[in-house]
Parts: C-alpha cells; sequence; structure tokens
C-alpha cells in the first residue's frame, strides 16, 4: 500500500512559501534578542550539544537561514542552498537547545529535500512526511502525557504560573477540577487529531480547524514557544483533502483568493475547494466548541459536586 | 524522482521518526516531544558572586520557558564558570525555600542555617526585595 498522496503544485509551493516566511522571522527573532551572545559563549545555552562555535559561526548560521528562507520564494533556487539551511538550522538547534527548534529543523530539512514544485508533478513525498511527522508529534506527546502528575491536572496548574505564560491570565486552571478535565481534554484531543487528520475529506477539515484554533490559541497563551505552533500551522494543508477541491466547482472567489492566487502564480480557482471546506468545517468547529466547552463545564461541576469536603 | 524512490525516501522517514520517538520513551536524556510534559512549580533567586541578581532572561537570551529546576542550576554552573566563583540559587516551592551555592565545578550544596557564607546570608535576604 502506498502512503503517497497527490498534492498540485500549488501545496508545496505554499508551503515553501509560508516555511520561508517562518524560517526569516525565526532568523531575525534570534538576531534580536541577541542569540549571537550565546554563540560567543557570553552567554548561558540551556542543554547545548555542541560547545558556542563563536560569532563567525553565528553570522554563517544567519546568513545561510536568511538566504534559504529567499531562495524557498523561487522554485528553481538551488537545492545546495536549502541543504545549507537546513545544516545551519541543525548546528543553531544543538547550540541552545529547545523542542521548537527541533522541529523546525526536521521540518526544514524535508522541505530542503523534498522535490520543488513544478507543473504538473503531482507526487511531494515531503508534504507527506510533514503530515506524518505531525500526526507522531502529537501522538508522542500524548504518550508521554500519560502519566499522574499531568492527568491531575499539576502540570497544566503549574504552567498556568510560568511568569510570561499568558496562560494563566486566561485558562482557570487553579481550580483542581478543571486542571484535571483540561489535562484529559488535551490528551485526548492530541490522540484523536491523526485520526482527523488522516480521516475523509469532511472529518479532514474538521482536524484541520480544530488543529488550527489550538495552535492560534497556543500561540497566543505561550508566545515564546510560537515556532512549534507556527510550523505546524504552515504544515496543516499537506492534510488539505484534495478530493473534496477537486469535486467542488470553481466560483469567482474574493479579494483575498485572488491576492492569493497571484502571490503563488495560480488560477484563482485553485483555493475555492480549500476555502469551501474551511467554510464548512469553520461552522463545524465553532459547534464542537462549543458542545466541548459546555461538557468540559459540566464535566467540572460534577466532579466539583462529587469530591469531598475540605475538612 | 520516480515514484519508487518518493516512496521509498517517505518510508525512510517514518521509520527515522519513529525510531527517535520510540527511544525518546526509553531514554529520558534524549530529546523527544515532550512538550510541557511536565512542569514545576517554584520561584528562584539567582545571586552572583558579587551578590548581585540575576534574571535568568538576562543570561540566556532565548524565548523560553523555565519548567525544572535541572536548567537552572545548569545556569548557576555556567555563571559560577563565567565569573571563575561561586553562586547561590534559592527555590522557592510551596512557600519554603531552599538555598544552593554552586560552584565552578558544578557541585552544589544547601545553605544550613545559621550559615555563615556571605551567599548564604545574601539569599536569605534576597527573597525580600
Amino acid at each position: 500500500m502506498s502512503l503517497l498522496r497527490e498534492h498540485p503544485p500549488w501545496h508545496a509551493r505554499l508551503h515553501r512559501r509560508l516555511f520561508g516566511l517562518a524560517l526569516a522571522a525565526k532568523a531575525l527573532e534570534g538576531f534580536l534578542v541577541g542569540r549571537g551572545t550565546v554563540y560567543a559563549g557570553e552567554a548561558f545555552a540551556p542543554a547545548a550539544f555542541l560547545p558556542p562555535p563563536g560569532s563567525a559561526a553565528y553570522a554563517a548560521v544567519l546568513g545561510l537561514q536568511i538566504v534559504g528562507a529567499i531562495a524557498l520564494f523561487f522554485d528553481r533556487a538551488p537545492r545546495l542552498l536549502l541543504v545549507a539551511a537546513a545544516l545551519a538550522t541543525s548546528v543553531d538547534t544543538f547550540v541552545a537547545f529547545q523542542n521548537t527548534r527541533l522541529f523546525l529543523t526536521v521540518m526544514l530539512w524535508l522541505v530542503a529535500l523534498g522535490p520543488a514544485p513544478r507543473a504538473g508533478r503531482r507526487i511531494y513525498w515531503h508534504l507527506d512526511a510533514t503530515a506524518w511527522q505531525v500526526a507522531i508529534v502529537y501522538v508522542a506527546t500524548a504518550i508521554h502525557k500519560i502519566e499522574p502528575d499531568y492527568l491531575s491536572g499539576e502540570t497544566l496548574a503549574n504552567l498556568a504560573h510560568i511568569p510570561g505564560a499568558i496562560l494563566g491570565v486566561v485558562a482557570p486552571f487553579h481550580d483542581p477540577q478543571m486542571a484535571t478535565v483540561a489535562a484529559f481534554l488535551v490528551v485526548a484531543t492530541e490522540l484523536m487529531l491523526p485520526m482527523f487528520l488522516f480521516g475523509p475529506p469532511r472529518r479532514a477539515a474538521l482536524g484541520i480547524t480544530i488543529a488550527l484554533f489550538l495552535h492560534l490559541s497556543m500561540a497566543l497563551v505561550l508566545p515564546a514557544v510560537w515556532t512549534f505552533s507556527v510550523v505546524v500551522i504552515v504544515s496543516l494543508h499537506a492534510f488539505l483533502p484534495l478530493r473534496i477541491r477537486e469535486k467542488e466547482a470553481a466560483s469567482g472567489g474574493g479579494a483575498l483568493v485572488r491576492f492569493l492566487a497571484r502571490w503563488s502564480h495560480l488560477d484563482h480557482r485553485d483555493f475555492d475547494g480549500p476555502l469551501r471546506v474551511g467554510r464548512h468545517a469553520g461552522r463545524v468547529a465553532w459547534a464542537h466548541l462549543f458542545s466541548a466547552i459546555g461538557a468540559t463545564a459540566l464535566l467540572a461541576e460534577i466532579l466539583h459536586a462529587t469530591s469531598p469536603e475540605p475538612a | 524522482m520516480t515514484l519508487e524512490r518518493s516512496e521509498k525516501a517517505l518510508r525512510v522517514f517514518l521509520l527515522l521518526s519513529l525510531t527517535h520517538v520510540c527511544v525518546s520513551l526509553f531514554v529520558p536524556a534524549l530529546p523527544g516531544w515532550k512538550m510541557f510534559t511536565r512542569v514545576e512549580r517554584f520561584e528562584y533567586r539567582l545571586v552572583d558572586g558579587a551578590s548581585q541578581s540575576v534574571h535568568l532572561e538576562d543570561i540566556a537570551p532565548m524565548p523560553h520557558y523555565v519548567t525544572g529546576a535541572a536548567s537552572l542550576f545548569e545556569a548557576a554552573e555556567w555563571l559560577a564558570r563565567r565569573d571563575a566563583t561561586e553562586v547561590g540559587l534559592s527555590l522557592r516551592e510551596d512557600g519554603r525555600a531552599t538555598d544552593h551555592i554552586v560552584s565552578p565545578s558544578g557541585d552544589s550544596s544547601v545553605c544550613v542555617p545559621p550559615d555563615a557564607r556571605p551567599l548564604c546570608q545574601r539569599l536569605r535576604g534576597a527573597w525580600n526585595r
């Protein structure tokens, strides 16, 4: 059985360009916060796997990342530039390690090694690999979370108290029952999402919408780890249900569609399907979201009512 | 790239990715997809050899969250090595503070009151600021 799915060239092209933006943003962020001082050995590098390689190495890494990000905007850019950017990002990740950087690095290697978009080409193995990697990360992180501390809600409650995490302001995790329910919901969502994303078109569209909501929220409440959410969001269209896209009849499309089409050198009708799917999924997602909030509140109420009164 | 080679590339990648996940489940030191799986709740005060308070953000310029005391000990050790002097690290959990002195070699000792070492005395006062 083949694991490959067909993708139109615009999938690969849009993926490259959005990924290029994410890579450039990450490089710029590193420059602005003074990542060069970590390379120079003047600042602490958490969980470093490599010794500080020096300021010249940082200049090279930054330059290769920016060049790689620009190259992602050109279908015919030499692959060597992308491989060099992926190598530089690997070095960057191991100089001062963070999971979010590792995720960015893995995904960048896939883009660098995958085929460039070309008219008529329908197989882009790196997009399938990207989709599988997102699913693997969801399941792996859920498995890691199936342990007493997390499921008791303690971890979420503690996370809400981390300085700088807006999570504590928006989520009532100081309530132990609410934190417990939220912890179970997080694990359930992470386990269920791959099944939705790899499901039939309508279920996949719902999965994409839930993932979008999840990661936009995560990027807002835990801003320091925005890279992870942004890379997942960029990767989500690898799951776009192609059959629906092709089945949908073409319509005129709005200003945004025409702009995106021009930007990607595409016929605006290429966007009709995904947008229609998105509108449909949006309506379904809202219904599910309100149901989930209602169910959470109900469960919290039951837990609260059945918990023993403090002495 | 032929269909067969694309299929092979995808399968090799999946094999590598799944191997990484399986190994990381059993080898805690290996970086895995453990996003916020464990978050400890504590506050800290870090004091350098000159008795000046240091924030982690000042010495680690990158957007991240401190989710465990281990990274603070690493940071304290780095600071001690950089300044070639002992530094103080106080961790407060559930309202109770434990003060540690970290040496450039990475060894740490706990301040036991009444501890006359200047850094221990400085750490005791650090929470009042």
